[in-house]
């Protein structure tokens, strides 16, 4: 068990290029399960294996419980990982599998034993352990791979989108599973994925990288709650935030002309123009009698049975497309594709972001 | 699973002509691979009078052993195939104990010239044998090494090729495999018997494989080497079976080839399922 | 653009070749130099011609009985002429130099002008060994620039084979040819003879010394490969007599093999012109009877073979006691032997003389042919013998020939490139 603390780390891949990996800093306390989370190629696999110490840190340092890793080699990081492809050593059975890393430690043959066993038990594949990595199906191999980090006992698990490769309903279960185990083991963890549903269902805190950059690092409700940026608003959620445009009048944003009262700091911080940002729960469907409500043409209804989510567009009045908005309705509300429908957005919900710079405004 | 699918259903459009075209093919084959090696074989068993006739005769008739007696009495076939067993096994080892372990440094361990390294080593693979004789021959002649194992083997030691050949199967190794291996704890030496090896064997086997023939059939270094019988492995020997400037008795000479073929050919019955099997399924999910 | 690409690649391996020949060159003389030896322990350098391990092995044992206090080491250097020359050049570039060494008729001469070979007249003289019992064809091979640089050893020559039972179905006489025109008179009798999918006569192509036996017809016809070092591919009788070539192998009288003694041996040729060497092997392959004669024409019989030099850097002592052993190998007695078990001809003018020889000729007819044919022998001409390569290119330019290619051009391409191989290669060395 230990804490992990990223100092500035900086990776480049070439002199001249920029940075895959920019001065991200990030304290990750002891015991702490740790999304990475960000779209391909926005460096979070890189931050994970600099970790690792399967690539280099360029500037900045990575400490480990307070030990800069600089020039630790891999083995002797205490640390295990889980790859994407599970890596398994194809020509090992499972139980060889995880226990290679005790017999190069020196662990006894019978410590080995039982901390096998032991994690067999513990992911339910006691009966698989002899059995070799090619007469494994996927979900049995992802096993494995957990199995072989965990009878390491390690200072950290490192996990590299670890059910990329399962069928959705596996990916499902194995989520909580996993989640549960790192609870229940109190390892420190840091788990990189692509998927803001995993990021937001199995860590403490979730951080999200673009481009390098380290955007925002929080629990997952604060993410979703209060994103840093559009970027964050836009990424975590599903389905997306609708983020629109809008000029700012009288301390007031009109959303497609409808008038959003903005909070007085806002307010003053804001310029001509904002970005509002608008969640699917954050509209209500408005009377008819509603003057002030916005009328959308719906496009396409996703009915999930307890919810719908409706996809609309405001009825183009000037030859231009109006975005697109997203809402959430009640299970039975009857909305059909071609309807007209009256929305109103719920103010106290409202995200509002600077128009040039994407950054949140106010609190 | 899918192309199993498309060949079975190919099957059964296929039509029987294309059948049956299929088996003329390999018979075609067979017969072309076949039919020298028979002839071989049923010459060896021949009595001299009945080699050269006309028409050809596909059967021996009166069949002998006599041919073989002759290899064995004529020559001292035991002394030239214990030359090439030594020869062999020990070349074969050394070529192959030093192209894993080059191989397995120029493609997975990070050192400083690494790659000017594989350069002059893939330069050395260019060279043609028949310049280095010479360099050679001058070097284990002051060594007075000439008809001596060692003056045999060691010049041909140097393994370009299985270098080359290793290195590349290496390189082919699924990454993340060998960074699990070294996270796992496991050092140089057990990183390559215990990872890279295993899943290697194929390639390993067809290398160890084309080495020992190459190396059973060498010729031309160790004729230059060996003086006699102490040292010289049987290409060399059963040359003496041949007459030099007349005719040669071929009945011998078969005899002798189809002796030399068969710890060749019994190597090869029990590596080619070696080779064929391969390793790496279910190591990494692409 | 591939051809010249190639050749380009050629040339550079060679350059590379020959840089690393002279860059070791030095160090292996340094190795020659200080291998001087005892003297007693001789290592002879042998391809065993003709199967001759065991007689080699006899006469040595006679040798050391003889001659106490020395060992002679038989060493397998080749399984042909030319490997006991790569072996040979190995040695004089690394060192360990044999003491005696079977050479070649196109071996030997490039040997002797780079100075490797030791010319033998002084130490014939020292040793009292009287050169004038070696057949002077024979010997007088291995002269060149006033000395001698080897003792004949395996001598051959060409011999006219024919198979009786075709000769008397073809209403021939039992007898060879005298001359090519009687040749090609009687070829239209033996093609029929023959039958289908045979031929009257076979001869090897240019890979296999088709050049060896063509001399013969060249100078039937008065030509010749070279006289001295000019060469005389274009001369009336050489033209004339590829002409010949080229018309009986128009005819589909003749054709071109690799190996013609085993087609002879299974009965499929009429006749074929074959080393001496070859009479054991033909007459325990065919299954007929078989005839030797001459060949066509007169005093115009190319010799062969191999014989015995001395190399040229090793101690006055080992030289002494390696040109004894090759004496001893050589002489009267002992060529009786080894021809024997061979079919090698005696090299020793005495040699037909003693009885054993005498009651072997009387039993076996065919040899003797090649004893009597022995006064027609005549040297070999220098532009196949002596020019490096020269026997490969006169049997490219025969193959050519043979083909239907125009006599002329083809010679004068031969012509021009022989005086080029001499210009570049042999004239300044002389």
């Amino acid at each position: 068990m230990a804490t992990v603390y990223f100092d500035a780390a900086t990776r480049r891949y070439a002199k001249d290029a920029s940075p895959a990996v920019d001065a991200v800093t990030l304290d990750i306390e002891d015991g702490e399960f740790l999304v990475l989370v960000g779209p391909s190629g926005c460096g979070k696999s890189t931050t994970l294996r600099m970790l690792a110490g399967l690539e280099p840190v360029d500037d900045g340092r990575i400490l480990v419980d307070g030990h800069d890793q600089q020039g630790v080699r891999p083995r002797d990081r205490d640390i295990a990982m889980v790859f994407q492809s599970y890596a398994l050593y194809p020509n090992m059975t499972a139980a060889q599998n995880m226990a290679f890393a005790l017999d190069n430690s020196g662990v006894s043959k019978a410590e080995t034993k039982t901390r096998v066993q032991e994690a067999a038990r513990i992911l339910e594949m006691e009966d698989l352990l002899h059995r070799k990595p090619g007469q494994l199906s996927g979900g049995q191999r992802q096993r494995v791979a957990m199995g072989r980090a965990i009878v390491r006992q390690p200072k950290v698990f490192c996990m590299d989108e670890p059910l990329s490769n399962l069928d959705a309903k596996l990916r499902v279960s194995t989520r909580s599973q996993i989640a549960g185990l790192q609870r229940r083991l109190g390892v420190t963890t840091v788990y990189v994925t692509h998927d803001q549903v995993e990021a937001m269902t199995m860590g403490h805190r979730v951080a999200v990288l673009r481009d390098g950059r380290l955007q925002q690092v929080d629990a997952p409700e604060v993410l979703y709650d209060k994103p840093v940026n559009t970027f964050v608003a836009s990424f975590i959620g599903s389905p997306a935030i609708t983020l629109v445009e809008a000029p700012v009048r009288e301390g007031r944003a009109e959303v497609h002309g409808v008038p959003v009262a903005l909070d007085r700091s806002v307010a003053s911080a804001a310029g001509d123009r904002v970005v509002v940002g608008l969640r699917p729960e954050a509209w209500r469907i408005a009377g008819a009698d509603d003057p002030g409500a916005l009328e959308l043409t719906v496009e396409l209804v996703e009915a999930l049975g307890s919810e719908s989510f409706v996809y609309g567009r405001r009825p183009s009045t000037d030859g231009t497309e109006g975005e697109r908005v997203t809402i959430k309705t009640e299970k039975r509300a009857g909305v059909e594709v071609g309807d007209v429908v009256r929305v109103r957005p719920l103010e106290a919900e409202a995200h509002v972001f600077d128009a040039e710079s994407g950054e949140r405004l106010g609190a | 699973m899918r192309a199993r699918a498309h060949g079975a259903e190919a099957a059964s459009h296929r039509s029987r002509g294309m059948t049956v075209a299929g088996y003329v093919g390999m018979v075609l084959v067979l017969l072309l691979v076949g039919v020298p090696l028979f002839w071989i074989v049923i010459t060896s068993l021949k009595e001299r009078g009945d080699i050269y006739v006309q028409p050809a005769q596909w059967l021996p008739d009166p069949a002998t052993t006599a041919n073989y007696h002759d290899v064995t009495t004529r020559i001292p076939f035991l002394d030239y195939f214990r030359n090439s067993v030594i020869i062999t096994l020990v070349l074969s080892a050394s070529k192959i104990v030093l192209g894993v372990i080059s191989a397995y440094a120029l493609s997975l361990l990070r050192f400083p010239g690494r790659g000017v390294v594989f350069l002059v080593v893939i330069a050395a693979l260019m060279v043609p044998n028949q310049i280095t004789v010479i360099s050679n021959y001058a070097l284990v002649a002051q060594l007075g090494w000439r008809n001596t194992f060692q003056g045999i083997i060691v010049p041909l030691a140097g393994v370009a090729f299985g270098t080359f050949l290793m290195r590349n199967q290496f390189l082919s190794l699924p990454g993340e495999i060998i960074e699990a291996a070294r996270l796992d704890g496991a050092g140089p030496i057990k990183l390559l018997w215990r990872v890279v090896l295993p899943m290697s064997w194929p390639t390993l086997v067809a290398f160890s494989l084309i080495t020992v023939v190459n190396e059973w059939n060498e010729y031309l270094w160790p004729f230059l080497m060996s003086d006699d019988q102490r040292t010289a492995p049987l290409p060399v020997g059963l040359t003496l079976l041949q007459n030099n400037d007349g005719v040669t008795n071929w009945g011998p000479v078969m005899a002798g080839t189809v002796l030399a073929m068969l710890p060749v050919l019994v190597l090869f019955l029990v590596l080619q399922r070696q080779m064929i099997k391969g390793l790496t399924a279910g190591a990494v999910k692409s | 653009m591939n051809n010249v690409t190639r050749r380009g690649f050629l040339g550079l391996a060679g350059v590379a070749g020959a840089a690393g020949l002279s860059a070791c060159a030095g160090t292996g003389t340094s190795a020659t130099s200080n291998q001087g030896g005892d003297g007693n322990t001789l290592e002879f350098w042998s391809n065993h011609p003709g199967n001759s391990k065991p007689v080699e092995q006899e006469l040595i044992a006679a040798f050391q009985k003889a001659n106490p206090g020395i060992t002679v080491k038989l060493v397998d250097a080749g399984k042909n002429y030319e490997e006991v020359a790569q072996k040979f050049n190995g040695a004089l570039v690394g060192g360990t130099l044999p003491d005696l060494v079977v050479v070649s008729d196109v071996t030997w001469f490039n040997f002797a002008l780079n100075k490797q070979l030791t010319p033998l007249d002084d130490l014939m003289t020292t040793a009292k060994v009287d050169p004038s019992d070696y057949v002077d064809a024979l010997y007088g091979d291995y002269l060149f620039d006033g000395g001698h640089f080897a003792l004949p050893y395996s001598r051959s020559t060409p011999l006219f084979y024919y198979n009786k039972e075709i000769w008397s179905k073809a209403g021939l006489e039992d007898r060879g040819p005298k001359t090519w025109d009687e040749f090609k008179e009687w070829s239209e009798a033996l093609k029929a003879a023959a039958g289908n999918g045979k031929f009257a006569m076979e001869l090897p192509d240019g890979s296999n010394y088709l050049d060896w036996h063509f001399q013969n017809m060249a100078w039937g016809y008065g030509g010749g490969y070279s006289q001295e070092w000019t060469p005389t591919f274009t001369a009336e009788g050489t033209v004339k007599a590829g002409q010949y070539l080229q018309d009986i192998a128009k005819a589909g009288v003749v054709k071109f093999n690799a190996t013609p003694e085993a087609d002879f041996s299974a009965g499929l040729a009429g006749c074929i012109l074959q080393s001496t060497g070859s009479l054991g092997g033909i007459a325990k392959d065919a299954k007929f009877e078989v005839g030797t004669a001459f060949l066509p024409g007169e005093g115009n019989c190319p010799t062969g073979g191999a014989g015995l030099g001395i190399p040229a850097n090793i101690s006055d002592e080992r030289k002494a006691n390696a040109l004894k052993l090759a004496e001893f190998i050589t002489n009267a007695e002992n060529t009786v032997t080894f021809t024997q078990a061979t079919g090698y001809m005696p090299v020793r003018k005495s040699a037909v003389e003693l009885p054993a020889e005498k009651e072997y000729l009387a039993k076996n007819p065919n040899a003797k042919t090649a004893i009597d044919q022995l006064p027609q022998t005549r040297s070999q001409d220098n532009a196949r013998v002596l020019l490096p390569g020269g026997g490969a290119r006169i049997g490219k330019g025969l193959d050519q020939v043979a083909q239907g290619q125009d006599v002329a051009t083809v010679f004068a391409g031969l012509d021009k490139e022989s005086q080029q191989v001499f210009d570049n290669q042999i004239k300044s060395k002389l």
